[in-house]
């Protein structure tokens, strides 16, 4: 079985060779340059730290987005655990973890964050399902020099209206779901032409609608947009919504309906007959299908801001495999999107923080982190992400829902997948102007 | 593009959520007149119906196939377990908080609602859960002049006839009805006359907690079971207070279709209003006859 530690080293070895030839980007800022050997900026113990490093995980652990932070702590608990258990990050450190519950909203979290990182020594901040809260903690965790890595959050101008140092996002930025939706339109749906969008009313909601419109409109310009509806945040109710669509009557619908919302939608538009003559695609909503077992229709299309549907690459990406397997028997349910995510964020920054130390031979001060941090390269369960940036671009992926005699509920086929340079705008880019040049 | 069959559908799918806000206003509304007891966490009987039919279906779905027959004996059963449960609740909790302001009791009942949300994610966790029954599915569709409509939303509404109908029974023929209107009038004379009161104080309240039940049991086929419902049905019953009058029967049932037509039509042709439609109808009720278009008066008139 192909170890994370091992598979960790060999990247190690490989980003260890590949960064001596750019090591003057390890100098620190005063410039020390020892003929071209990295040198460890001045404050750093060259020794790794005797105590544990104290890393928070915030998260939505009530209210309807815990469905998304549920499973992102669940999954740091797991990973927390088998990295201790191996010894800690570079064998030897310990991770001490905090929890905290983020959809306590961002007065409480800002405050919780500004004692941890202060008082605490807390060295990592990650987490965030809503963009609201992570951009009120953003602040902080600049103020502060917290190392960052938001998840869940899809925000389209998180990095792009912000000169960050201290945050990163491991999560894609939305458009990775509406633009390959639009993708998925222009590619596979050919004989599409009108189609509708149905998302809840805030922010997020509006982001997908914008800019799936934004897209759809670019590479199929032919295509007329007959519905463009908002529901309440988390409504449950949507059967006028569904008449009234069912009376538009698109081709295709894109939605970015999630959690309660999706599983409430997917029931009343299929007792209403919409899926009938109407091809659906939902963004970012993987996870309502495990929820819903056999009462999810085939047919349906859906994303998870990435590959991050769990068999989707199960038998083909060892890592994937191992963690979905490991989470599975934990939890009894298979990892969904914010498991990945925090697999993710979780393991940039211990292959930032050994890197780091492999190269230099030195332990990283907070600052150090947010450098290497830009430039480490991950192999996830969910796919290769290359550096640099501090914005993950992952691959665009919409699956078809089909019934599976293996599992008692839908699995995704018809896997219809985009390089992350056709989904993901450059980071200095806006997202709707990225759009308009596609 | 608004034609005849179209809007037919919306006003079926305003009166099928005007089912559910009914089945969960009416016992808030009636404990409030008859109890005089504000009691903000009357939805936490809803949650409960909701969370122990999908359990119970779960579990009685590994032996029989018999989808239809388990929803329907879930939607017997459960509420009686939910009433009985509210009214042993009724004599530990709420008989302490009745005498006090409704102020107070509105801030108790609403920590009640908190915690009653928290204890639910205990045991079933914070995420949405399904009913493996698939009532939606089984029951089949009609189509209304070529468009398709769920059977199971027509029975919502027949279920919810029947609940408007049978407290009206039991209002109108009953004694113990007529001793329950007594007690909204007037609290004081009714114990003086020595008639039983204890057994009316309970059984309105189970009744009121039965009823909620079944809009929590209604309400998981069509969408699911999850922690947040007992606050999102309280700020509804609270809506149907405010338009209909507190205590008020016809109240309760002419509150609950405005919402559940408002909200229906206002999603469907205006959904720049839908939000706001409920509240502006709150503010304009309020300005226009405080008490509510029925308050003031007794139960049944």
């Amino acid at each position: 079985m192909t170890n994370r530690r091992t598979v960790l080293k060999s990247i190690g070895a490989t980003a260890g060779i590949t960064s001596l030839s750019g090591c003057a980007l390890f100098n620190n800022s005063n410039g020390g340059d020892n003929g071209g050997e990295p040198s460890p900026s001045e404050n750093v113990e060259q020794e790794i730290p005797d105590d544990p490093v104290k890393i928070v995980f915030a998260d939505m652990q009530s209210g309807p987005g815990a469905v998304f932070g549920e499973r992102a702590i669940n999954a740091a608990k797991l990973l927390v655990q088998d990295i201790n258990e191996n010894g800690g990050i570079l064998g030897e450190r310990q991770i001490d973890p905090t929890y905290l519950d983020s959809a306590a909203g961002s007065e409480q979290m800002t405050s919780e964050v500004r004692s941890l990182g202060t008082e605490q020594n807390a060295e990592l901040l990650t987490g965030f399902t809503s963009s609201a809260t992570a951009l009120a903690v953003a602040s902080i965790s600049e103020d502060l020099g917290l190392p960052t890595i938001f998840q869940n959050t899809g925000a389209i101008e998180m990095f792009n209206e912000n000169d960050f140092q201290y945050i990163f996002r491991s999560g894609g930025n939305l458009a990775v779901d509406s633009v390959t939706a639009a993708r998925l339109v222009a590619d596979r749906l050919p004989e599409t032409e009108t189609v509708a969008t149905i998302n809840e009313d805030y922010v997020y909601g509006q982001n997908h609608a914008e800019t799936f419109t934004a897209a759809i409109q670019q590479l199929r310009p032919d295509i007329e947009v007959v519905a463009t509806r908002f529901t309440e945040f988390q409504a449950q109710n949507h059967t006028s919504h569904v008449s009234a669509l069912n009376e538009a009557n698109p081709d295709f619908i894109y939605s970015s309906l999630w959690g309660g919302a999706g599983v409430s939608f997917v029931r009343q538009a299929s007792a209403q007959g919409l899926f009938d003559d109407t091809e659906m695609a939902f963004g970012a909503a993987e996870h309502i299908i495990q929820t819903m077992g056999e009462d999810m229709p085939d047919g349906l299309w859906f994303g998870g801001r990435g590959p991050h549907w769990w068999n989707f690459q199960y038998d083909v990406n060892p890592l994937r495999k191992q963690f979905a397997d490991r989470y599975h028997s934990e939890y009894g349910e298979w990892p969904t999107q914010a498991a990945f995510h925090q697999w993710f964020s979780l393991y940039w920054y211990v292959n930032a923080v050994e890197e780091y130390y492999t190269i230099t031979g030195g332990y990283p001060s907070k600052e150090d982190v947010t450098r290497s941090l830009l430039r480490t390269s991950v192999h996830t369960p969910a796919g290769f992400s290359k550096a640099p940036g501090r914005q993950a671009k992952p691959s665009g992926y919409f699956g078809k829902t089909t019934s599976s005699d293996e599992y008692d509920f839908k699995n995704l086929t018809d896997h219809f997948l985009a390089a992350p340079e056709m989904v993901n705008p450059p980071d200095s880019v806006g997202t709707i102007d990225w759009i308009e040049t596609l | 593009m608004a034609n005849l069959t179209n809007i037919l559908i919306q006003l079926f799918n305003g009166v099928y959520y005007a089912s559910f806000v009914y089945l969960v206003a009416v016992g808030f509304s009636l404990i409030f007149g008859i109890r005089d007891l504000v009691n903000i966490a009357h939805a936490m009987f809803l949650t409960a119906g909701a969370f122990l039919s999908v359990t119970a279906i779960g579990i009685a779905t590994a032996y029989t196939d018999a989808f239809i027959a388990l929803f329907l004996g879930s939607l017997l059963v459960i509420p009686v377990v939910v009433a009985v449960a509210g009214i042993a609740l009724d004599r530990i909790v709420f008989r302490r908080v009745e005498d006090i302001e409704h102020n107070y009791q509105l801030l108790a009942t609403f920590g009640l609602t908190l915690a009653f949300t928290d204890i639910i994610k205990l045991i079933w966790g914070a995420s949405p859960i399904s009913m493996s029954a698939r009532p939606l599915e089984s029951f089949g569709s009609v189509f209304i002049n070529g468009s398709q409509y769920p059977v199971y939303n027509l029975f919502v509404i027949a279920v919810a006839g029947i609940a408007v109908l049978l407290p009206f029974l039991i209002f109108k023929r009953t004694k113990m009805g007529k001793i329950a209107q007594a007690l909204a009038e007037d609290e004081e004379m009714t114990a003086v006359l020595g008639l039983n009161t204890n057994l009316v104080r309970y059984v309105v309240f189970g009744m009121g907690a039965g009823l909620a039940a079944v809009a929590g049991i209604l309400l998981v086929p069509a969408t699911s079971a999850y922690p947040n419902m007992s606050l999102e049905y309280a700020l509804l019953g609270f809506a149907v207070l405010v338009i209909g009058g507190i205590g008020n029967l016809r109240g309760a049932i002419v509150a609950s279709l405005l919402i559940g037509i408002i909200q229906g039509f206002g999603s469907a042709y205006f959904p720049e209003y839908q939000l706001v439609a409920v509240f502006l109808l709150m503010a304009v009720v309020l300005m226009i006859k405080p008490e509510g278009i029925y308050g003031g008066q007794g139960v049944l008139q």
